[in-house]
């Protein structure tokens, strides 16, 4: 299968943050950013450092302090919250309280920026939310309540619904941060082959660094500076990965792919 | 795959329910009316008793009518409510909508005759009434909205409910001691509650009002059904919360407001029977719950009306003591029950 490298969203000398009255609160700034159709995105960076606040500015929630989002051709504060609906895809990290909805029923609400005012579902939404049940592996869980799943299986349900709702770009937020490392790893791989198959791009904010080293097509470094953009194998060699964290508490160990305690620590612990 | 149709029975049997207690609410009261004559009655064929005619036609079918606008008008209002506010606790009397509307009622009734004069023929003019209490539930709404917005806390928001009904009271009290006797007694009697005291001539503004309000919410629950996945994700669906909220809360704020001008503040109803629905369905979608309400608000309604004759005595019970009764102990099980409710 060939891929072709459509540019779904870019980012040019994005400022974002927020206002409190008069004055700015600059989270980041300069960022060039760029996300291809087809790709996996790992946003990766310290707690704290504005990575879910570049995800509500990309998402169109929160206004940019400056700077321009195109979505393909089209400037996003040009394009209705409908519109951008249908195409950008969210899974975010607050739980929803629809308890006792089924499968199916959560699933379906994705149709929203599709169906007509009373929300009836066309046979069009209905094979959408087919196809999205049976690419998450949820199609027998259809008539369950959510409330009776696990974790794993509601951030399954929370991605389908996300590919139900049939755009070409999802972005979640920390999709694994309550998952053992079993579903975590099940979860990129599940993300990575929508990636692919689907030719949709995927982007992550993730703290599982080794993983999304792995597995990502590209990485989003965000540190003080901004964001450092690359592949996984050049963000290692260049030391970037290295220097995320940057005091002596610990090392980043190139060959395994992970943060080890550094060397002093583990003396003194002994 | 649609689970939309496995409810269809649940409708049929919950349609069935409210025919029977409706004839039943129509059969009972000082004097009990076979429920064949009722049936009569109501198609139209003549009875042999032209006395239980009168009755039923001029006293107890619009009693139970208003009734039926009232359960399922103030029960639509809860529901609405505990989805916008993300909070189980959320309803038109624990939130203090209807100590608003009593507010603006007793401002009217209490204050028309402190001013005298020309204002007095206005505290008897009903819709200066529905007006009034309008209003008064829109300013209350209101502020707990601004309010709301600052404090997340179930309880919080409960008790801010509890001080507005506080506030109400003080004003009253305050209005009560200027006012005639007269009018204190007009006054009180309103707030005892009550579904029989206009017969058919509330009827056609009581119903209007609520049909308008109820046409305007059925777009709305597309929208509702997005905010249980909360704001965040409702907004990537492409959903305006500014819009969605303030249509909510007119459509809450007008019914609650013209349902107590005319019956008086009917405490819990609008509170407990979204609850009670969603246990028996088991469901949050609103597309089933919305009309699921509107059928159980009724049933539960003209059940308390019908305990509040008392059957075969001439007293009838202030509907409010009766609501507040079966009401109370369901917001005591829901507290004691930790789980989160959606």
């Amino acid at each position: 299968m060939t891929r072709n490298k459509t540019t779904l969203l870019s980012a040019k000398n994005l400022v974002i943050g927020y206002k409190k009255k008069a004055v700015n609160l600059i989270i980041a700034k300069d960022l060039q950013l760029e996300l291809q159709a087809g790709e996996l995105v790992c946003l990766m960076g310290k707690n704290g450092i504005g990575k879910s606040t570049l995800l509500r500015t990309l998402i169109g929630v929160q206004p940019p302090l400056s700077g321009e989002i195109w979505l393909k051709e089209t400037l996003l504060q040009h394009i209705s919250r409908q519109l951008i609906a249908q195409k950008i895809s969210v899974v975010l990290t607050e739980k929803p309280e629809a308890s006792n909805l089924s499968v199916y029923e959560l699933v379906a609400l994705s149709r929203h920026p599709y169906t007509n005012w009373l929300g009836k579902l066309q046979e069009e939404d209905k094979k959408e939310i087919d196809l999205a049940l049976q690419q998450t592996n949820l199609s027998e869980l259809w008539d369950k309540k959510v409330d009776e799943l696990s974790d794993g299986q509601v951030q399954r349900v929370m991605i389908c619904r996300a590919l139900a709702q049939n755009t070409e770009l999802i972005i979640l937020d920390e999709p694994t941060a309550h998952l053992d490392i079993h579903h975590k790893i099940e979860t990129f791989h599940l993300l990575k082959k929508l990636a692919r198959e689907l030719n949709k791009c995927i982007l992550i904010s993730t703290h599982e660094i080794q993983l999304g080293l792995q597995i990502a097509d590209v990485i989003w470094l965000m540190n003080e500076q901004g964001i450092i953009s690359g592949s996984p194998e050049e963000l290692i060699e260049n030391d970037h990965i290295g220097r995320l964290f940057d005091n002596t508490l610990i090392h980043f160990d190139k060959k395994n792919l992970q943060f080890l305690i550094g060397d002093e620590q583990v003396n003194r612990v002994k | 795959m649609n689970p939309i149709k496995t409810s269809n029975f649940n409708f049929l049997l919950l349609a069935i329910t409210l025919l029977v207690f409706l004839i039943l609410n129509l059969s009972l009261g000082s004097v009990s009316i076979p429920p064949l004559e009722i049936l009569k009655n109501i198609i139209g064929i003549p009875s042999d008793n032209s006395t239980w005619t009168y009755i039923i036609t001029q006293y107890r079918l619009p009693k139970a009518i208003t009734a039926v606008l009232v359960g399922s008008g103030l029960s639509a209002c809860g529901l609405l409510m505990q989805t916008l506010f993300r909070n189980p606790m959320a309803g038109p009397y624990v939130l203090g909508i209807s100590s608003g509307a009593s507010l603006g009622v007793a401002l009217l009734i209490l204050g028309s005759s402190i001013l005298g004069g020309k204002y007095l023929a206005l505290g008897n003019n009903q819709i200066a009434t529905v007006i009034a209490g309008i209003l008064g539930a829109m300013f209350i709404l209101i502020t707990v909205m601004a309010v709301s917005s600052h404090i997340k806390n179930t309880m919080a928001l409960l008790i801010i409910g509890l001080m507005f009904g506080s506030f109400t009271t003080a004003v009253i009290s305050i209005l009560s001691y200027f006012s005639s006797a007269q009018n204190l007694q007009q006054y009180i009697f309103w707030s005892f509650g009550s579904l029989g005291n206009t017969g058919w001539s509330a009827l056609p503004v009581l119903s209007g009002i609520y049909l308008l309000c109820l046409l305007w919410a059925i777009p709305n629950i597309k929208s509702l059904n997005a905010l249980l996945l909360g704001e965040n994700y409702a907004k990537s669906l492409g959903l305006s919360i500014p819009a969605t909220r303030n249509q909510i809360l007119i459509i809450t704020g007008v019914l609650t407001g013209v349902i107590t001008a005319f019956a008086g503040p009917i405490a819990f109803v609008g509170l407990a029977v979204p609850h009670i629905t969603k246990m028996l369905l088991q469901t949050s979608n609103h597309k089933v719950l919305f009309p699921a309400v509107l059928l159980i608000g009724a049933i539960v309604m003209l059940i308390c009306d019908t305990i509040a004759q008392i059957p075969n005595s001439a007293f009838v019970l202030p509907i409010n003591a009766i609501t507040s009764l079966f009401g109370a102990p369901v917001v005591i099980w829901l507290l004691m029950k930790k789980r989160k409710l959606s």
